[in-house]
């Protein structure tokens, strides 16, 4: 049976010019019906729909949590890419700067003679065998290997020798 | 069945071991209300379906806020009133994005009280529904809880949160405007 209100009485518009108040207390029709026994159900979907929120309330917390994780994976993955980038910039920058093993030493002499006349020959001395790995290497590759260190020394040391032929000689 | 008192119904809710007695006890003496004020309002059976639904659940999260400060009903109406402007905002904003016109989902609605098998008024009662629909919607709330609910200013002025005064002035221009369509139509 529809639930519509049977009590209507017409046209409860008239007399609406002189005294609108005179609508208030008069007999309204409900022109609104709904299907048979809705409001016998509404308090159970209303219970039902209550607990579907509450579920999902825990649902909610659950994906919450996950979310929490995944945010702090990301948040890790993040630091972990600054760190790499950050060590990989600061390589970077070390290698950029040029390593004075790899440039030859004669051509630094060559192209700055006045610089080492400055220098006393016991530090070009110094200079030569500091750079060198190993030092035994140069002196065979020089064709010095009979020579012993001690010779070499006092031959190096020698004041008649000029610094510019020992130079040009390596 | 006598009608439980609002004071019993908040005792009930307010102890643990009663609190889905005295909400459904809640529920069953307002539903009818809380319905037909958002029916009058959405017009559409499952749209007011829906919000009665959500309005009662909101009632049931925050019943154990409520202070005495106002009646539980007038309280439930604002809540409901809440839903239904909000729900009559989005359909609106959605229907103006998709038509470029303003006025598409009121015309919508007007089609849709003619054809829809729940509405079984005669045809004043469908011009009366067709000119509370060219209102703004605030006056035709207005309009619905003092004429059709039978509700006290004051009463109105707690749910909608406006002034006597204004209230009154309101009624007073929506039933003109009324007036003024059916003269026309």
């Amino acid at each position: 049976m529809s639930q519509k209100d049977k009590t209507y009485k017409g046209k409860p518009i008239e007399g609406l010019d002189e005294n609108p108040e005179i609508l208030a207390g008069s007999s309204k029709g409900n022109p609104f019906t709904v299907p048979d026994g809705y409001f016998d159900r509404l308090p159970v979907m209303i219970n039902e729909r209550l607990k579907e929120k509450k579920e999902n309330h825990f649902y909610r917390i659950v994906e919450l949590m996950k979310f929490k994780w995944r945010l702090a994976l990301v948040a890790a993955g993040f630091v972990t890419v600054v760190l790499v980038s950050l060590l990989w910039i600061s390589n970077y920058s070390n290698d950029a700067l040029p390593d004075i093993s790899d440039i030859s030493i004669s051509d630094i002499l060559q192209d700055n003679p006045d610089f080492f006349n400055s220098l006393e020959e016991s530090d070009i001395i110094n200079i030569i065998f500091a750079n060198l790995e190993d030092e035994q290497n140069f002196i065979n590759d020089l064709g010095f290997s009979d020579i012993t260190d001690d010779e070499l020394i006092e031959y190096l040391s020698n004041d008649d020798i000029e610094t510019d032929e020992l130079l040009y000689n390596l | 069945m006598t009608e439980v008192s609002d004071k019993k119904i908040l005792e009930l809710f307010r102890d643990e071991g009663s609190r889905h007695y005295g909400f459904n006890l809640l529920v069953r003496k307002y539903q009818r209300r809380i319905y037909m004020h958002i029916r009058r309002m959405v017009i559409i059976h499952d749209d007011a379906d829906d919000l009665v639904q959500e309005t009662f659940i909101k009632v049931w999260k925050n019943l154990s806020n409520f202070r005495n400060d106002s009646q539980l009903f007038t309280w439930i109406y604002r809540i409901a009133t809440n839903e239904a402007l909000s729900f009559l905002k989005q359909k609106r904003r959605k229907y103006m994005l998709l038509t470029f016109d303003l006025h598409h989902y009121d015309k919508l609605l007007t089609g849709n009280i003619q054809d829809d098998n729940y509405f079984t008024g005669d045809e004043v009662e469908l011009k009366l529904q067709k000119s509370l629909l060219t209102l703004p919607e605030k006056q035709r709330l207005v309009f619905n809880m003092k004429y059709f609910d039978n509700m006290k200013y004051d009463e109105i002025s707690e749910v909608t949160g406006t002034s006597v005064g204004a209230l009154k002035a309101s009624y007073h221009i929506a039933v003109k405007k009324i007036e003024k369509y059916l003269r026309l139509n």
